[in-house]
């Protein structure tokens, strides 16, 4: 310590500045441990009032709501007693309830969050993305037709969060002209389950088929967005993406992404014809990519794909072979199945399985 | 002799003080963090409507893995509590590691058991399973019958019997709360990155318990659980909540955390013949998806509730510390590659270290510290105000950090409903001082000599089951 001397600063010994320390971190200390023992007594006691309050205030609105709703009161009886500092919890009050509700009792709760909706527009602009996303949320439910410009410009929001939400309430089967622009817009939501896109596009119904297979078919595309595609076409089981995902299963060099994905779209609307391309896949590294070209094939195939599901079976993958006794029994060869399971082929127990699964055996 | 014992001193003095700043400065850093992520959460939650979005968009199917080994106390009440989880679709494998007693009778005449065919879809290593049977009353029910070959065994049992793309590892006598599955999955769909997640424990002792849901949260009557109750407060809200933001995440409890299939079964599974499984698994998925440039995240997640039984014996609690820190050095020594290294990010420079040094390490520095500490004071070395002082700065430190927690606990989930037993807290970080935290260090040191010698076993962990409305 000769670069720094202390003692020289202060004029005290090394013990004394030792002790000192010491004493002033007990008292530092001591002051800490008293503030956060207070401050957690108060927050208790601001926090017990806080749910004490709301507790009261949805106790009153609740029968009035009722009312409302049963056409007993006036929309205006209850919107008047809204005070403007509760007009946020009246909202989240009302959101609540319009989450389980449909038909007129849903209109009617849009319609008395109507005046009080453009103070959260205004907070749209808040600073921190949570407090963004749960306005849009309320907006997106309670007031779309009039905030959907709002909702639109939201799915830009420099927040994955907010975007999500937005795109959350835009991808809805009675908002089918937003489709294209959903899918043009993926790259916003990248970070969110794939898998949960494009279950919230494929819930979109028909609408949402052209740009995805344009989608499909674009090889400029980055994987992902194909293979979401895919999955979506899949599960709106489109016929016409059939000659589309065989078509692009003739390029080599897919990512074992894009390439399940397309089978399994083939699995759902594809033709013997394509049984070519889908066995070509059936030698790939990946165990997912197999897997997926042999339930494929048993979705698909008929007799033909028989010896080539019979090979699978003996794929070292407990999944491919999974899918090719699901496929042989797909194919009708329950018999060939039963002859499997009571030998003492290594996969009799699997096959087993697959029967029972069936009710085939007891 | 009394020179080199000064000599020693002058060395370990300097140890003990960069070891209590070090240690505490990170608690410090973990709890500011901690408080930032949790409004941060609490925000969050309200932010995305999570049932909505599950309700239309679904979520993938979950299969629990429950590894039971003589849990007949226990295991139809916290199946009972598995089968009531709102889900929209998920499995439960209940994994029977050759019990003694009659955990497989009890769940056999509870849920009507039936030998069903069930081929394994992956090829983990395990003891020989004797036989798979599925529940007539609740078809998503099954109990897989093996021999026994520990936890981790039964765990990769149930691992190979799997078929969804997510896996959750549940304690077979824990309760999760009915909400637990979809407040745990939550990061898998807004990150499509995550391969694991990790849930919080609470202690059940005390509380009531009924049909497999805790009707109501009180503190445990047993002091030791009490202080329990505490340490855990501060390990999930202060510590995991912490590391979650600071993005360190080293440790997914196997009480109660959630993974990808396919990456666990890429890994081999567990170790089976490690202590600390589920630090060994997570330290093991980290470097994984690191020496292959994979792009991945292990997330804690602060409200899903695994509630479970703490030990209420010394010698229980004892066996059970003895046994965790075994598996902590285990898992250091069989990933020492990782301390320190750059390759490995934060997780080599900044959450290894921290378990390797301060975790690990520790004990041995606390506990000569004691014994060090009754020297000097025998011996009349040091001035006895100063040392006093310096032991009340280090304790109050402590307390300060648990206070912390306390204050953490009461700013987001306020589960101890009554004002007492937020008073209780408060005063239990400061009774924790004056011989638990010594006790907690013998058992931490105890593990450490019984690693050394080479000792395996895992202790038994006594069962009263829980408390009824």
């Amino acid at each position: 310590m000769k670069w720094f001397d202390p003692t020289r600063f202060f004029n005290i010994t090394y013990d004394d500045l030792l002790f000192r320390l010491v004493v002033d971190s007990l008292l530092v200390l001591s002051l800490l441990a008293s503030g956060l023992v207070i401050l957690a007594i108060l927050l208790r006691i601001r926090n017990d009032r806080i749910q004490r309050t709301r507790q009261q205030l949805e106790a009153a609105w609740r029968p009035l709501l009722m009312e409302v709703l049963t056409g007993e009161r006036l929309l205006a009886d209850l919107q008047q007693r809204i005070a403007p500092k509760h007009r946020f919890f009246f909202l989240e009050f009302v959101y609540r309830f319009a989450r389980r509700v449909q038909g007129q009792d849903f209109h009617t709760l849009c319609l008395l969050a109507r005046p009080f909706l453009p103070h959260i527009r205004d907070e749209l602009k808040k600073s921190t993305p949570e407090e963004r996303a749960r306005r849009l949320q309320i907006l997106g439910l309670l007031g779309f037709e009039d905030y959907r410009d709002e909702i639109i410009a939201a799915l830009d929001d420099p927040s994955p969060l907010v975007a999500i939400v937005a795109f959350r309430q835009l991808a809805r089967p009675d908002r089918p002209e937003h489709a294209p622009l959903l899918v043009q817009k993926l790259p916003r939501v990248r970070r969110f389950s794939h898998e949960m896109l494009a279950s919230l596009l494929a819930g979109m119904g028909t609408s949402v088929l052209p740009p995805l297979r344009e989608a499909l078919c674009d090889p400029a595309r980055p994987a992902w967005i194909r293979a979401i595609a895919a999955d979506v076409l899949a599960r709106l089981n489109d016929a016409t993406a059939g000659p589309l995902a065989a078509q692009a299963l003739r390029n080599a060099g897919l990512s074992s992404e894009l390439a399940t994905a397309l089978l399994r779209l083939l699995g759902a609307v594809g033709t013997p014809e394509m049984l070519s391309v889908i066995a070509s896949y059936l030698e790939h590294p990946e165990e997912a990519v197999r897997a997926e070209a042999v339930r494929a094939l048993g979705q698909i195939g008929g007799p033909e794909s028989v010896p080539l599901l019979l090979k699978a079976l003996d794929d070292p993958s407990p999944w491919v072979a999974f899918f090719a006794a699901t496929g042989l029994q797909q194919t009708g060869q329950n018999e060939l199945l039963r002859q499997i399971a009571e030998s003492e082929h290594p996969r009799h127990d699997l096959v087993r399985q697959v029967l029972a699964e069936e009710r085939l055996v007891v | 002799m009394k020179e080199a014992f000064l000599a020693f001193l002058a060395v370990f003095h300097v140890v003990v003080l960069v070891y209590y700043v070090v240690l505490n400065g990170y608690y410090l850093v973990t709890s500011l963090f901690a408080f930032w992520a949790l409004r941060r959460h609490a925000r969050r939650e309200a932010s995305i409507d999570i049932d909505d979005l599950i309700a239309t968009a679904g979520a993938p199917a979950v299969t629990l893995i429950v590894p039971a080994y003589n849990e007949s106390a226990t295991i139809e009440e916290a199946s009972r509590s598995l089968l009531s989880l709102q889900y929209p679709e998920y499995e439960i494998l209940i994994v029977n590691d050759g019990s003694t007693d009659n955990t497989l009778e009890v769940l056999r005449r509870a849920y009507r058991l039936v030998p069903t065919p069930r081929y394994p879809m992956a090829r983990i290593p395990t003891a020989h399973v004797r036989g798979v049977y599925q529940s007539r009353t609740h078809p998503n029910l099954w109990v897989i019958d093996k021999e026994n070959g520990k936890r981790a065994d039964a765990i990769n049992a149930g691992i190979n019997y799997c078929r969804t793309p997510l896996l959750c590892i549940v304690d077979a006598d824990g309760i999760l709360e009915r909400d637990a599955l979809i407040r745990i999955v939550r990061p898998f769909l807004e990150d499509d990155r995550t391969i694991a997640t990790g849930g919080i424990i609470r202690i059940v002792n005390g509380c009531v318990v009924r049909d497999g849901v805790v009707q109501e949260v009180r503190m445990p009557r047993n002091i030791l659980a009490k202080f329990q109750v505490l340490e855990y407060l501060r390990a999930f809200l202060a510590g995991r909540v912490g590391w979650d933001a600071l993005k360190i995440m080293l440790l997914i409890s196997g009480a109660f955390g959630m993974f990808r299939r396919s990456l666990v079964v890429a890994v081999g599974g567990l170790a089976h013949d490690s202590i600390g499984e589920d630090l060994e698994l997570t330290v093991r998925l980290h470097r994984y998806c690191r020496e292959r440039g994979m792009p991945y995240a292990i997330h804690f997640v602060p409200d899903p509730v695994a509630w479970t039984e703490v030990p209420e014996t010394i010698a229980t609690l004892g066996r059970q510390r003895d046994r965790w820190h075994r598996g902590l050095i285990d898992t250091m020594r069989r990933h020492i590659r990782v301390l320190l290294n750059p390759r490995y990010g934060r997780i080599g420079l900044v959450a290894f270290p921290y378990f390797f040094f301060l975790e690990m390490l520790g004990p041995v520095i606390e506990f000569t510290g004691y014994i060090v500490f009754a020297l000097v004071l025998a011996l009349g070395i040091a001035q006895l105000p100063f040392v006093l002082l310096f032991l009340a700065v280090t304790i109050l430190f402590g307390t300060v950090l648990s206070f912390a927690a306390v204050g953490l606990e009461e700013l987001s989930f306020r589960r101890y409903p009554r004002i007492r037993d937020l008073l209780e807290l408060f005063l239990l970080a400061i009774l924790e001082n004056l011989g638990y935290r010594q006790i907690h260090t013998y058992f931490r040191f105890r593990g450490i000599i019984s690693y050394l010698r080479g000792q395996t076993g895992w202790g038994h962990m006594e069962r009263k089951g829980f408390r009824k409305a």
